[in-house]
């Protein structure tokens, strides 16, 4: 359905991906009359799948950490009232990620477990053994001491920490001297997307948390993870309109937005507006409002994250043994400031997952490998359209594949049983993902950085998502309860979603 | 940095990151009831300060305790000793 069937909804909410919806039914079990707004034909922005050759291929989620029973992952789903929806599908404990640093000649196993992992690492690497107890005790008190990330806790107001203020490159190189051990530590980058020079260690430490708890997926990918949330938030009352965006707001009294003008010409007035959309779309949202060219600085001084190429293929025959059961990760160099780096000649950091086939829905195994990808790898087509592009565009994206493919010939023992289907690059990305510049994570993470999140300077407008707190499914849901707690008061939230700690 | 350059660079801030008239800024001035400041600005004038000093700053207890823009330079040299120091 495309047209609101009302003239006023206390909140709306724009943005039907992981936020938007998360947001949106908890909103509507408060009671709030919600309208949840996508400019896509249906809702689900980035978790969305697509089928090729009778296999489904995600495209932007594809593992999340911490999904054990009683983790982050785990208990978000228990808040948002669909963990009995969805079979979560761990990896194997052993080795949730498989590491190589094809210079160095160096292969590692990650299991489970924090503990689990400082002493695969201490026995790799005995010199470090000081270092390591003190990285992960102080992955462990980060995670702590950020908001909702200690599941046990009610969630504590959002402050940044003094680890939000220094890099995890200045970290690693104050504490660390093996330069093998540094790549492996600095390889979850390839999980949120910016450089260990860039990120703060605290953002590295919340995301690297996660996964050295665990790692997995769910059955049926992205796809299931939307139904999941579309069915509950629809259950809860929540109106979804899709194929329909914000255009513009009338200015209101007092520093707020007026009624909203659709994409469809309808307006629709509101109490409140949830943006979970791309900050650069917020800031051109809110400016016709007055806004402070503090605000506009803040907003402009943010940059994309890195992104991937990807290429998609089915495997033919039988099923590889321990297929699906970790992600395998393909690194030149140890430096990942180098490799995160456009102008770096050597082979880019390469992230293979692998989607096991489902016999009673009929789909072959496949896999989704993805390489990293910079905006300038694609900039001479960036002002082409979809279907318009020329023959050079064409020829990128082949030879890219090609050597994909060739790349992964010495690296996996099924890689001749692969049969290529499709391929994306950053710039397919931005066309299915309204992603600026086709960013895998949003915007970069960088230290010092106040992202857009919460209640924003037009004051009956908010903002959550991957760009706000942390990228990835998981950021974006932490985000998106966050605010919902602003939105209706912390004591009210508090009491509310006390019980899904230990339900189900 | 001296005083008078930490009063010059802030009101800097307010004139254009907030689009304040010069003649508004004096160290009396409550920044939020006089200068019309939201706490929903506070943030912006925390990464605006960041900017204009190169200084890192949280937004800790001493931020929110803010009213006045004596207040700000204040805070803003005591940020400046602690870089030193």
């Amino acid at each position: 359905m495309s047209v609101p069937r009302r003239e006023r909804y206390d909140d709306v909410v724009v943005g039907a991906g992981t936020a938007g919806l998360a947001s949106a039914l908890l909103l509507a079990r408060f009671g709030r009359s919600v309208l949840l707004l996508d400019r896509a034909p249906a809702p689900g922005g980035a978790l969305r799948r697509f089928r090729r050759g009778g296999a489904a291929f995600d495209t932007g989620f594809h593992f999340t950490g911490s999904i054990q029973p009683g983790e982050l992952f785990d208990h978000l789903l228990g808040v948002l009232g669909i963990r009995g929806e969805l079979e979560l599908q761990p990896f194997d404990p052993e080795v949730g990620h498989r590491f190589r640093f094809a210079d160095a000649d160096v292969e590692m196993e990650l299991p489970f477990g924090l503990d689990r992992c400082r002493d695969r690492w201490q026995a790799q690497f005995p010199q470090e053994g000081e270092a390591l107890d003190w990285y992960f005790g102080a992955l462990r008190s980060i995670a702590a001491r950020t908001m909702g990330m200690d599941v046990g806790r009610p969630l504590t107001t959002f402050g940044m920490l003094d680890e939000d203020f220094v890099s995890l490159r200045s970290v690693l190189d104050a504490r660390f001297r093996d330069p093998v051990l540094k790549g492996a530590i600095s390889a979850f980058a390839m999980c949120y997307g910016s450089p260990p020079a860039s990120v703060s260690f605290a953002a590295h430490a919340r995301v690297a948390f996660g996964f050295h708890q665990s790692g997995g997926t769910i059955a049926g990918g992205g796809d299931a993870l939307v139904d999941a949330l579309t069915r509950a938030a629809e259950r809860a009352g929540v109106e979804i309109c899709c194929s329909c965006g914000l255009e513009s707001f009338a200015p209101g009294a007092d520093r707020q937005a007026g009624a909203a003008t659709l994409s469809t010409g309808a307006q629709v007035a509101f109490e409140r507006c949830l943006l979970t959309i791309d900050p650069f779309a917020i800031l051109n949202l809110l400016d016709p409002l007055g806004l402070t060219p503090a605000f506009r600085e803040r907003v402009q001084a943010f940059e994309p994250s890195v992104g991937f190429f990807a290429a998609y293929g089915i495997v033919d025959g039988a099923e590889p043994a321990g297929f699906g059961r970790s992600v395998q990760s393909d690194f030149a160099g140890t430096d990942f400031d180098a490799a995160m780096d456009p102008a770096c000649p050597d082979e880019r950091p390469l992230v293979l997952i692998e989607v096991p086939g489902d016999p009673a829905a009929g789909t072959p195994p496949s896999v989704s490998a993805l390489e990293l990808s910079f905006a300038q790898d694609v900039a001479a087509w960036a002002n082409t359209r979809r279907g318009r592009r020329p023959p050079e565009y064409r020829a990128y994206k082949q030879s890219r594949a090609e050597a994909i493919a060739r790349r992964l010939a010495g690296r996996i023992p099924y890689a001749d049983r692969i049969r290529w289907v499709d391929t994306a690059s950053m710039l397919t990305f931005r066309d299915y993902l309204h992603s600026r510049s086709g960013s895998a994570y949003g915007i970069m993470l960088k230290t010092g950085q106040y992202g857009l999140f919460g209640r924003l300077p037009v004051r009956n407008c908010y903002a959550a998502g991957q760009s706000a707190l942390l990228p990835g499914v998981l950021g974006a849901m932490m985000s998106g309860l966050f605010v919902v707690r602003q939105m209706v008061g912390k004591e009210v939230f508090d009491e509310a979603t006390a019980g899904a700690r230990q339900d189900t | 940095m001296t005083r008078e350059e930490i009063i010059a660079k802030t009101n800097a801030v307010f004139a254009e990151s907030f689009e304040i008239e010069p003649e508004r800024l004096k160290p009396e001035a409550n920044v939020f009831l006089d200068l019309g400041l939201d706490s929903l600005d506070t943030v912006d004038l925390v990464v605006a300060i960041q900017k204009k000093f190169g200084v890192q700053i949280r937004d800790d207890e001493r931020v929110r305790a803010i009213r006045t823009l004596g207040d700000v330079y204040d805070f803003i040299a005591t940020i400046q000793q602690e870089k030193q120091g």
